[in-house]
């Protein structure tokens, strides 16, 4: 490996500028112009996957582990990170994405609150020192509703919804039976981790083809849109986070597909790392249904 | 450790190792060389607005420039200047003082560096007059692509340093070197882990709101409205909860360069470190609950904001016990006076004047009154010039025979000084006086302010700011000069004049020599 030797690496700087692909394509999405924002989104996405098989495809080139994968036996020792092994890194994104979610699902009740009187808001308002009328303009209807007076269950598909949480548990159960099988070492047999993989992607696709579906649905029949009110706003802001983190997992649990087939793969913990993640973005549906759709 | 000779690599001008280093002290020299083209620019920002303000009216600022000037500036400033000098001074120092070879993981760093290039493009070509607070309604409303392209800056920023703040953490969890505990662990790494820390879990808040306003401008969602709602005052919650914090995120390493400085030119440890520790986790913490301290005057006689001022008070103790240390620390060493060790004083005396000045802000009455005011904008300039770049200055001429092999004039380092130390009093010291006669910010032409009994004081304490600032940039004129220069034809620095490698002074004999024989260092 003559790259490593003189300590530069080609694809990270093109992968870091990429970056300006991404800026670009949101600057063309912010003017309206959303063929050209896909296109730049989807050449960014090409840079980073084309990036990532091929650093996998070098990997499984080399016989020994690469340094990144060791667990130098110091931090084994570690009194307080030690038990985590190679799994450390994941649980601090994790750490990050937890705040991340909560976030966004504390910001759109606590927005719920303000207009939704019945939660309560004219008790916080007066503590706050806030005005006590939420609807202050009247220029939107009153409540937790869209711009023609409808509730959640009003508007939502719950049935179909329902189906896809369903859907997307199913999803975790086969990510649980990679991962047992990677820890028997079986990786490419018929029901080996390389396969249970493969279906959880196939199931996660199917969950956001639905979830698709769905946003086309609402957006034509119901003329339900981010402009709904605080609503659609937080809906669309919620369920489209969420989205997009399946549509990563997907991608990384393809990454680890690829990984199996060329041979770079060299004991469980990458599916471990990869279904942790997935579990984390399952938990995180669960919230969303409970209290974007049930309440 | 031998003294032998060390030459000076020119390793930037090869392009393949430009762009595709992977070393974290190369990174760590480009994050530098980052930062100073930014100050450069920032700071010609800055004195076209004091020389604008030297005189009461218009001079030759347009009104149409002048918000996108000051948004500028501060953004600019903030993440391309100061926290780059934090991420390019961890890379640089933190696997020397805990003996890695290098960060966990190399590329990520070297990502994490270049998306920070297409970010500043997009805050730079923004020019959006929305203030590096971006309030609602004005950056909804606002037409044209301005606003986005700082948004979209901003949000390529956080992201970059999510990945920088987890190869940190990683860093020092992972690679220490065997038998360093955690309580060996020196303080500025110890300031690097808690800024990662504060970078992991702040960086969110601010990307969450950026998208909001992202698509309330493109998509029209309603997330700031009063007419659907909610309220601008939302967004002023969103974005303090994560900027407070990122004052910490700046502040947190110059500290730990301040110990580091400090420490070594006292030639002794530092004064009551698990004090010093604690001290930097309690900022840590209460620096994440005290963001309502930006919205008294917006519900100033509540019981939030009893909360609040009270949160942010108890942030003055910790501040005191590590300002404390630093001077026991001075107090029980033998000083040696070199120019990283006045820079170090320079912090701590900018910090204390900010810090005093900001408890003053922070009571709701005075608040009221200083609320919007020059005051403020004194206050927090003195934290982050008077404190955070004097650190890094002193912590740049401290590595600096390291970095190039190579050692800085000593005397344009003490003309640096001496113009830097007179400057930035003389710009913040006479803000805080302007904001007290009532001169609000971000005014372009304050003849307005005639009418104010003290105007010709107000004119007065205007034109020493702006001299004031002419001194900061005389004195960047020369640390850059004094930068560049040395690095090609000063003298080279026959044995490391500072011993930086890894911190000798907590160790013992016989763990400085098992550490030798591992030859980990560079
Ligand atoms: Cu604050």
């Amino acid at each position: 490996m003559e790259e490593e030797h003189e300590h530069v690496s080609g694809m990270a700087p093109i992968v870091g500028l990429s970056f300006a692909v991404t800026g670009f394509g949101l600057l063309e999405f912010s003017q309206g112009n959303y063929a050209m924002a896909f296109l730049l989104v989807g050449i960014f996405l090409a840079v980073v996957v084309g990036s990532v098989v091929k650093e996998i495809k070098k990997r499984s080139e080399t016989v020994e582990a690469h340094e990144d994968e060791e667990v130098p036996i110091q931090f084994k020792k570690d009194p307080i990170f030690g038990f985590m092994g190679k799994k450390l890194w994941i649980w601090i994104f994790l750490i990050s994405e937890v705040i991340f979610f909560t976030l966004i699902i504390g910001l759109s009740f606590s927005l719920r609150l303000v207009v939704d009187e019945g939660l309560g808001y004219r008790e916080i308002a007066k503590f706050c020192g806030l005005p006590t009328d939420s609807n202050l303009f009247g220029l939107y209807p009153a409540g937790w509703v869209d711009q023609e007076g409808r509730a959640p269950h009003e508007v939502l598909d719950i049935p179909l919804t329902t189906l896809n949480t369903f859907v997307l548990i199913t999803s975790s159960y086969t990510m649980v039976k990679a991962h047992e099988a990677a820890e028997k070492g079986d990786f490419l047999g018929k029901w080996g981790a390389r396969n249970y993989l493969l279906m959880t992607a196939g199931i996660g696709a199917t969950f956001l083809s639905i979830q698709v579906f769905e946003y086309v649905s609402l957006i034509i029949n119901e003329n339900f849109t981010v402009q709904s009110g605080l609503f659609g706003a937080t809906f669309y802001l919620q369920t489209g986070f969420h989205g997009m983190h399946v549509l990563g997992g997907i991608i990384m649990i393809l990454f680890m597909v690829y990984k199996i087939q060329s041979g770079a793969m060299k004991d469980s913990s990458d599916v471990e790392i990869t279904g942790l993640y997935w579990h984390f973005i399952d938990v995180v549906w669960i919230m969303l249904f409970t209290l974007v759709y049930l309440v | 450790m031998a003294t032998e000779r060390k030459t000076t690599s020119y390793w930037f001008l090869d392009y393949k190792k430009f762009f595709g280093t992977i070393d974290h002290k190369q990174i760590g020299m480009l994050y530098m060389m980052f930062s100073f083209v930014n100050i450069v620019f920032a700071g010609l920002l800055a004195l076209i607005m004091r020389a604008e303000l030297y005189n009461p009216g218009k001079d030759f600022v347009e009104s149409r420039d002048w918000a996108g000037y000051f948004t500028v500036h501060g953004t600019v400033m903030i993440f391309f200047v100061v926290m780059a000098m934090g991420a390019g001074l961890g890379n640089y120092l933190v696997p020397k003082m805990i003996g890695a070879r290098d960060l966990y993981w190399p590329r990520w760093n070297n990502i994490a560096f270049w998306m920070l290039v297409p970010a500043s493009y997009f805050v730079w070509s923004s020019m959006a007059p929305i203030g590096w607070t971006a309030y609602p309604p004005n950056a909804i409303v606002l037409g044209g692509d301005k606003v986005d392209r700082w948004l979209i800056g901003l949000i390529l920023a956080g992201t970059s340093s999510v990945i920088g703040a987890i190869n940190f953490l990683l860093t020092v969890i992972y690679l220490r070197r065997p038998g360093l505990t955690w309580k060996k662990l020196d303080l500025f790494t110890w300031s690097i882990v808690f800024m990662a820390f504060i970078q992991l879990a702040a960086t969110p808040v601010i990307t969450i709101g950026l998208v909001m306003e992202f698509l309330a401008r493109s998509l029209g969602a309603t997330y700031f409205s009063t007419n659907a709602g909610s309220s601008p005052l939302f967004w002023q919650h969103v974005f303090w909860s994560y900027s407070h914090p990122a004052v910490y995120i700046m502040i947190l390493p110059a500290m730990g360069l301040t110990s580091l400085i400090i420490s070594r030119f006292s030639q002794t440890e530092v004064f009551g470190k698990v004090s010093m520790i604690l001290s930097m986790a309690a900022i840590t913490l209460l620096g994440f609950i005290v963001w309502g301290h930006h919205n008294f005057t917006a519900s100033p006689n509540s019981p939030p904001g009893w909360f609040f001022t009270l949160t942010t008070f108890l942030i003055a103790i910790p501040s005191g016990i590590k300002t404390f240390n630093w001077l026991l620390t001075m107090y029980k060493g033998k000083i040696v006076v070199d120019v990283p060790f006045l820079f170090a004083i320079s912090f701590v005396l900018g910090f204390v004047l900010g810090g005093v000045t900001g408890v003053m802000v922070n009571t709701i009455p005075l608040d009221l009154v200083f609320h919007d005011t020059y005051f403020v904008v004194g206050h927090f300039h003195f934290i982050i010039i008077g404190g955070a770049l004097s650190a890094v200055s002193g912590a740049i001429y401290f590595i600096y025979s390291d970095m190039t092999g190579r050692m800085y004039n000593r005397k344009l380092a003490y003309a640096h000084y001496i113009f830097w130390v007179i400057g930035y009093i003389l710009t913040f010291g006479s803000m805080n006086v302007l904001g007290a006669l009532g001169m609000p910010r971000r005014y372009y032409d304050y003849s307005v302010l005639s009418i104010l009994p003290n105007y010709d004081m107000i004119v007065l304490f205007n034109r020493i700011a702006t001299i004031g600032a002419f001194m900061q940039g005389i004195a960047f004129t020369i640390f850059v000069f004094n930068f560049i220069y040395s690095a090609f034809k000063g003298e080279l620095a026959d044995e490391k004049p500072y011993n930086i490698a890894i911190p000798r002074l907590w160790m013992t004999d016989e763990e400085w020599e098992q550490l030798e024989n591992m030859e980990v260092m560079h």
